[in-house]
């Protein structure tokens, strides 16, 4: 897994729910990791500091995550099921993290489905397709720029500047029907 | 400063997005035979062909090279660290701006990075998902209606798309700012932690602000995330730079005009000092102390780390040549530098 995201680590504090923060600090020239589930953070006075600032601009730029449910994994039993493919056995990826092929995704599709609901709050992808039609990700993020401040304008009773910017969503929608058709 | 710097690269060094990858008809990285590994670098090599593209990239097989050689690729932000890890298998091809880079049998069988200087995270977006396009027209990627691209690690499906800033955050942290902000971060999914660490020590006070996409986020979610956290960091780095500047510039001029001093003087210079040092200048040249711009000193980080100085020799150094032999390297560098510039 790529560094910074690890998951499925318990948390230091409590050892009950999964650890979904991960903090690298510098404690006397000496490097420690800790790991925390949100509750064990929370309660954590010293860590609850005045960055708020960034914290709320945050929250309002990223969806809102569904709530992880915070049974602990060891209760959940592990399948006795493998790939047909390449031998790989869902305890075997339980222990390396890995799959062994794009097979194992099929053989283990209901076990790995409640997995990523436990890590990740989530098990289907909302992204990009494969075959889709290819468009530009800087034109996608304009787009919902406009629609943030067009939304903003309306709650703000700003018409004049939210029918501006009605008018710049569809022509940027235009360029990008457009960009399709290539 | 230069007229021609990229945007917030007075802080910013540079934005990387990473797209990860795999085939359907070949098995993981972990359990691949030498042919297979062959057949994706053959595979990339005829889709980035057929995309007419083949005139722009060059291909670097690790086999074919010496650890210096891949570590030299690492320092440049060219190829990942893991991919050194798999030097049999493992090869990237290489576009000639390096702002792209397809990376080949690393953990997962593409991992294809956008590279640009500076903050421009939408830019080096495309840019990897330029690449995934002519990738994804071979029709053989894994790709699952419910789980997204698939990968190696099933923790990374879905988009399977991080991205990164490296920013140069030495006023905050000498403010003690950065595990606060780390803190912060890390409840929105994003990282900052140090791009490497060694005993405790920032080499270049440089950092890694990290976002990743995951399974039930859109790409566009975690770049923008990281689009406003960088905006955000950067700010506060100017913000604390410029108060210093304000009521002590002479404390900030005298600990850059000892870096170029230094540079001039030194006949042996470490790696960790030579972090050190240009860490220093770049803060000056960001205040516009220096006639020199941040990214000239951005590309001597890189060009004068061990491996890339292992690299200017044949022979194997030992630790003290290889500090003579930076030390006259970076001195040199730097006259070359500033006489292109103008006087400092
Ligand atoms: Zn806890
Ligand atoms: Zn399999």
């Amino acid at each position: 897994m790529w560094s910074g995201v690890k998951s499925m680590i318990m948390c230091d504090e409590c050892g009950k729910h999964p650890a979904n923060i991960h903090l690298t600090t510098i404690v006397d020239g000496e490097k420690r990791d800790f790991n925390l589930c949100s509750e064990c953070l929370a309660r954590k006075k010293e860590l609850s500091v005045d960055f708020g600032a960034i914290a709320s601009r945050l929250s309002q730029m990223i969806r809102q995550k569904q709530e992880k449910a915070a049974e602990p994994e060891n209760d959940m039993p592990i399948p006795d099921i493998s790939c047909a493919q390449c031998g790989t056995t869902y305890a075997a990826f339980r222990a390396s993290g890995h799959v062994g092929c794009a097979q194992c995704y099929e053989a283990f599709r209901q076990p790995l489905t409640e997995w990523m609901q436990r890590t990740h709050g989530a098990s289907r992808h909302i992204g990009r397709e494969s075959g889709g039609v290819a468009c530009s990700v800087s034109l996608r993020m304009q787009l919902d720029k406009l629609k943030r401040m067009q939304k903003k304008a309306i709650a703000n009773e700003e018409y004049e500047q939210a029918a501006l910017l009605r008018d710049q969503i569809h022509a940027l929608a235009a360029e990008m029907e457009a960009t399709r058709d290539e | 400063m230069n007229e021609w710097e990229a945007p917030a690269s007075d802080v910013a060094v540079l934005t990387r997005v990473t797209l990860a990858r795999n085939f359907a008809d070949v098995p993981f990285e972990s359990v691949m035979s030498d042919d297979e590994a062959a057949h994706n670098i053959a595979r990339v090599a005829s889709a980035i062909e057929a995309a007419g593209r083949k005139e722009a990239f060059s291909l670097a097989r690790l086999a074919d090279m010496t650890e210096s050689e891949q570590g030299r690729l690492a320092d440049h932000y060219l190829i990942s660290r893991g991919l050194m890890k798999r030097p049999s298998h493992g090869a990237a091809f290489l576009s000639k701006g390096s702002t792209m880079s397809v990376m080949v049998n690393d953990e997962d069988h593409v991992r294809i990075f956008g590279m640009l200087p500076g903050a421009q995270i939408e830019r080096a977006a495309d840019l990897a998902c330029q690449a995934d396009g002519w990738l994804d027209a071979t029709g053989a990627y894994a790709y699952d209606s419910q789980f997204g691209f698939l990968t190696a690690d099933p923790a990374d499906a879905g988009p399977a798309l991080k991205a990164e800033v490296i920013l140069h955050l030495p006023t905050m942290r000498a403010a003690g700012q950065i595990p606060r902000i780390h803190q912060q971060l890390a409840k929105q999914g994003i990282s900052l932690r140090p791009l490497r660490e060694e005993k405790g020590d920032v080499p270049g006070n440089l950092y890694q602000l990290l976002s990743a996409a995951h399974i039930g986020c859109t790409e566009e979610d975690a770049l923008g995330a990281l689009n406003e956290a960088a905006e955000m960091i950067i700010g506060c780095e100017r913000g604390v730079r410029r108060k210093i500047h304000e009521q002590d510039a002479l404390i900030i001029e005298d600990r850059v005009s000892r870096s170029v001093a230094l540079i001039h003087a030194a006949k042996l210079m470490c790696e960790r000092e030579m972090m050190q040092r240009l860490s220093e200048l770049r803060t000056g040249a960001a205040l516009g102390m220096l006639r020199m711009g941040c990214e000239a000193i951005d590309r001597l980080m890189c060009d004068m780390q061990n491996a890339s100085i292992e690299c200017r020799s044949m022979e194997k150094m030992t630790e003290r040549q290889r500090d003579a032999l930076r030390a006259d390297a970076l001195r040199e560098a730097f006259d070359q530098v500033l006489d292109e510039a103008g006087a400092i």
